[in-house]
């Protein structure tokens, strides 16, 4: 048997300095990727209630998407404070009787709401609203003063998106995942689109997982991680690798498909009928959609 | 004598006029038998399954099934729901909601009837001992269990011919073990396998033909499973097996790797 | 870009709906004959790299980073009506599972980014990139670039147009209370000045890797017929934009509100139009005698009734 001949500068043995003194700090790349792949992984359905026994978990899947979509609809025919404190009470209400965890829900209404008041902020005040005046102060020659108009304005600005923020929330933190997209499935929309949207999100996890080995072999390589130019290159190939290997790989997902009997149109099975409780919950969906949509 | 329900002839096929995948194969398989494929990595194995599940055609030559030549173009369920592919890799198998959707994805799109396909669904599952997976996202799982899942995926469908590209690949020794004895049940039910593989043990465990496909493509060997796995030179130059030397103190042995390794030469060096 | 419940009116979002409604079926129509039927995956696949290239962070000078879009580099590689669909699953599973864009806003955030970026960036690629896509680096920076510039310019109309569409009878607004010189200028200065290039470079750095490395972009030298086809678009285009200018005569960017009334003002009339069709609908008002409120309920009881009632009868035609 033959040995091995290795080239010269590999018995060298080099003095080494090992990085444990210095933090390497982690090209943006890496952490990206890897904050990224598990953000996507935990964040989305995490700490949800949908094995409780709640109001909208015993209604069918479908029928929850439905119901909380046009109860969204409903709220942006809300106009007056009034019809946005409905709202409100509404969602509130779902939140209680479906068992969703309300640290959850804050946490994710937060985000939005600092977002909105953010973009909202100068309505709140005259030189925007005009209206009497709540509290001001001059700047220079300038007043800037928070208006009754003004605040009313902002304040049901912000809480509309808000309250619709809620709903959705409430959605995720009471439907398993799965179900989500059974329930989609299930829905008159183009069979093509739900499939492509479930594969999509299904694919994501996998191509992430793609990413996050090819990130996580570079740190072994010693790649500068202040350079720009290096930087943007290896976004480039991560990028384009991660969409070759993607569309290798759904050659491999389109053969299992047709092998299994795919022939293009996919078929979907009918599903549980709906019960009572749907019916019930659809309709005062559209109860509330009708009272707030006088236009 | 058993039906012939494979015929290839003279079967070739190449990535757009580059380099031959498979060239000039000639099988004949037949009912409820089980057949190993065995090569190394990029000798064609994978080609050669992908062509009997119809998924690609050869550029040469011609594949028939059950007498009927496959033809580009056709949309045959009948053949869909005789032939069933587990692939090497069950990420790209695997893309269902849930382990049940996947179970019932065949079924349903074959048009079998919604309660039928529930049955099966569920016996598949109690068979494979996958039962408290059901309501589980594939991807959560462990490597053995998308490998179960795929399976009975496959299974439910309930094809008389298995076509398993690399079945033990990546398993856990338990499962491997498994995956063998489930072999043998199925091949017990009449069910006729065609196994692509480069592991040697499996081979010899399950098959009752062996035919090597060489690294130059073709077929090097077609014959008994003893009588392959015998042939120590055919394997060495199918690269299935190979010789390396070690010291035990002042000896130096070379000796083969493969299902009948002994330390049958002894060099002093 | 990517707008949220509640800053657009119902009537904008039920005509983004509606002028996507035929777009996303001829979208269906033609992938599925250009692509091969069974490239659904693909599709899929496509979505979700875009995906997670949208929220992958790209490096800038300064250190910081910024997202990319990627409606033009979709389009480009596979097409305009390819790219819209994949564009419209990717901002769909983000309006879904990140809040990241309204749901009653979907229409319109899918006509900008989906439509509009898509068809607008193949396009000028198709165009720049010269015979045998020679100028792939250049082609792709541009498309990408001049994309990003339309949607957010039409982002910046629809938010800009709200407080006249959408106001209630005293001319406060109802939804996005900014006005339309506001929000051009604070959509489209970050946007060309920063966003846009950073998305252009991004797109050509991706679209060379992917030529480098074998693949194929979807733009197809048809010669005569797309330069005719893309002279159409951009004429088009051409012809929205100035057309408040060219018709009020108002230096750009001091719009009043009435001016636009006056210029637009046909479509409210036709929106209301359709409110009285929706309201006649509806059953009627008339329950003389009892509180106007009352009837609104009872009003409102009957039609979910008659809604779910509609939905049971069609669950049990479908069984059929």
């Amino acid at each position: 048997m033959e040995e091995m001949k290795l080239p010269e500068w590999m018995g060298e043995a080099k003095a080494v300095k090992y990085l444990d003194g210095i933090d390497v700090r982690q090209g943006f790349m890496e952490k990206n990727l890897l904050t990224l792949a598990r953000f996507a992984r935990g964040f989305v359905f995490q700490s949800n209630n949908a094995a409780g026994r709640g109001l909208l978990q015993s209604v069918d899947p479908s029928a929850r998407i439905v119901g909380i979509g046009v109860l969204i609809v409903a709220c942006v025919f809300a106009r007056s404070a009034g019809e946005i404190m409905f709202a409100a009470a509404i969602s509130l209400m779902l939140a209680v009787f479906s068992r969703v965890n309300m640290l959850m829900l804050l946490k994710r209404i937060l985000p939005a709401f600092l977002l909105t008041l953010t973009v909202f902020s100068p309505v709140f005040f005259g030189f925007f609203s005009g209206g009497s005046e709540l509290m001001g102060f001059d700047v220079f020659s300038a007043r800037v003063a928070l208006t009754f108009e003004g605040v009313r304005l902002g304040a049901m600005l912000v809480s509309r998106v808000i309250v619709i923020t809620s709903f959705m929330a409430i959605l995720f933190l009471s439907t398993a995942e799965s179900d989500i997209f059974k329930g989609l499935s299930r829905l008159p929309v183009p069979g093509f689109f739900t499939t492509a949207l479930f594969m999509t999100f299904r694919y994501l996890f996998v191509l992430l997982k793609i990413v996050e080995d090819a990130g996580l072999s570079r740190k072994s390589r010693v790649i500068n991680p202040a350079k720009l130019k290096d930087t943007q290159g290896w976004f480039a190939f991560s990028v384009g690798f991660m969409v070759e290997r993607a569309f290798r790989f759904s050659g491999d997902l389109t053969s299992a498909m047709v092998s299994r009997g795919f022939t293009g149109r996919l078929k979907v099975s009918k599903g549980v009928p709906f019960a009572i409780a749907d019916y019930a919950w659809l309709g005062f969906s559209f109860f509330v959609f009708f009272i707030m949509a006088r236009a | 004598m058993t039906e012939e329900i494979y015929s290839l002839k003279d079967v070739s096929y190449g990535y757009n006029g580059n380099a031959a995948a498979l060239s000039g194969i000639n099988l004949s398989v037949r009912n409820s038998e089980t057949i190993s494929i065995l090569g190394a990595n990029g000798s064609g194995k994978s080609t050669l399954l992908k062509i009997l599940d119809g998924l690609v055609y050869p550029t040469g030559g011609t594949v028939s099934f059950h007498g009927r030549i496959l033809m580009p173009g056709e949309n045959r369920s009948v053949f869909r729901e005789a032939v069933g592919f587990v692939f090497h890799e069950p990420d790209a198998q695997l893309f269902c909601a849930t382990v049940f959707d996947e179970i019932m994805f065949g079924p349903v799109q074959l048009s079998i009837t919604e309660g039928e396909a529930k049955e099966r669904a569920g016996d598949v599952m109690n068979m494979l001992g996958i039962t408290a997976l059901r309501d589980r996202p594939p991807y959560s799982l462990s490597s053995g269990e998308k490998k179960k899942v795929a399976i009975a995926s496959v299974l439910s469908v309930n094809p008389d011919v298995l076509l398993l590209d690399e079945p033990t690949n990546g398993l856990d020794p338990r499962t491997q073990v498994w995956l063998m004895e489930l072999i043998e049940g199925l091949r017990k039910r009449g069910k006729t396998c065609v196994i692509a593989t480069h592991d040697l043990s499996l081979a010899e465990d399950v098959s009752d033909r062996v035919v090597v496909l060489g690294e130059n493509h073709s077929v090097m060997a077609d014959a008994a499973t003893a009588r392959v796995l015998g042939d120590k030179e055919l394997l060495l130059k199918a690269n299935l097996i190979h010789e390396h030397g070690h010291r035990h103190g002042d000896i130096f042995h070379i000796h083969s790797h493969g299902p009948y390794s002994t330390h049958d030469e002894h060099n002093k060096g | 870009m990517h707008i949220p419940d509640g800053y657009l009116g119902p009537k904008t979002c039920a005509v983004f709906y509606a002028i996507m409604a035929p777009l996303w079926y001829a979208a269906l129509k033609k992938t599925e004959k250009t692509l091969e039927v069974s490239q659904l995956p693909v599709l899929s696949l496509a979505s979700a790299s875009v995906f997670v290239i949208m929220m992958l962070n790209f490096p800038v000078p300064g250190g910081s980073s910024g997202h990319i879009v990627g409606g033009a580099m979709v389009a480009i590689l596979l097409g305009p009506w390819a790219g819209l669909l994949s564009m419209t699953l990717v901002l769909f599973l983000q309006a879904l599972l990140f809040g990241d864009g309204g749901i009653t806003a979907f229409g319109a955030n899918s006509f900008n980014m989906a439509f509009l970026m898509s068809f607008s960036g193949y396009f000028i690629y198709a165009a720049v990139s010269g015979k045998d896509g020679k100028r792939f680096f250049a082609a792709a920076f541009i498309a990408a670039y001049v994309s990003v510039c339309v949607a957010a310019f039409a982002t910046a109309v629809e938010l800009g147009l709200q407080p006249v569409l959408e106001a209630d009878a005293m001319g406060m607004p109802l939804y996005a209370p900014y006005p339309l010189k506001v929000t051009l200028i604070a959509m489209m200065t970050p946007h060309v000045l920063f966003f846009a290039p950073m998305e252009g470079l991004a797109t050509a750095l991706i679209v060379a890797y992917i030529l480098k490395a074998g693949g194929r972009v979807h733009v197809n030298a048809e010669g005569a017929a797309l330069k005719r086809r893309m002279l159409v678009f951009l004429a088009v285009l051409v012809v929205m934009v100035p057309l408040g200018l060219l018709a009020s005569e108002t230096p750009f960017g001091e719009w009043g509100g009435e001016e636009l009334k006056n210029l637009i003002g046909y479509v409210p009339r036709g929106f209301a139009r359709l409110e009285n069709v929706w309201k006649a609908l509806l059953p009627d008002y008339g329950f003389s005698g009892m509180g106007e409120t009352f009837g609104y309920v009872v009003s409102a009881l009957i039609g979910s009734a008659v809604v779910v009632s509609a939905i049971y009868l069609w669950g049990r035609l479908w069984k059929r």
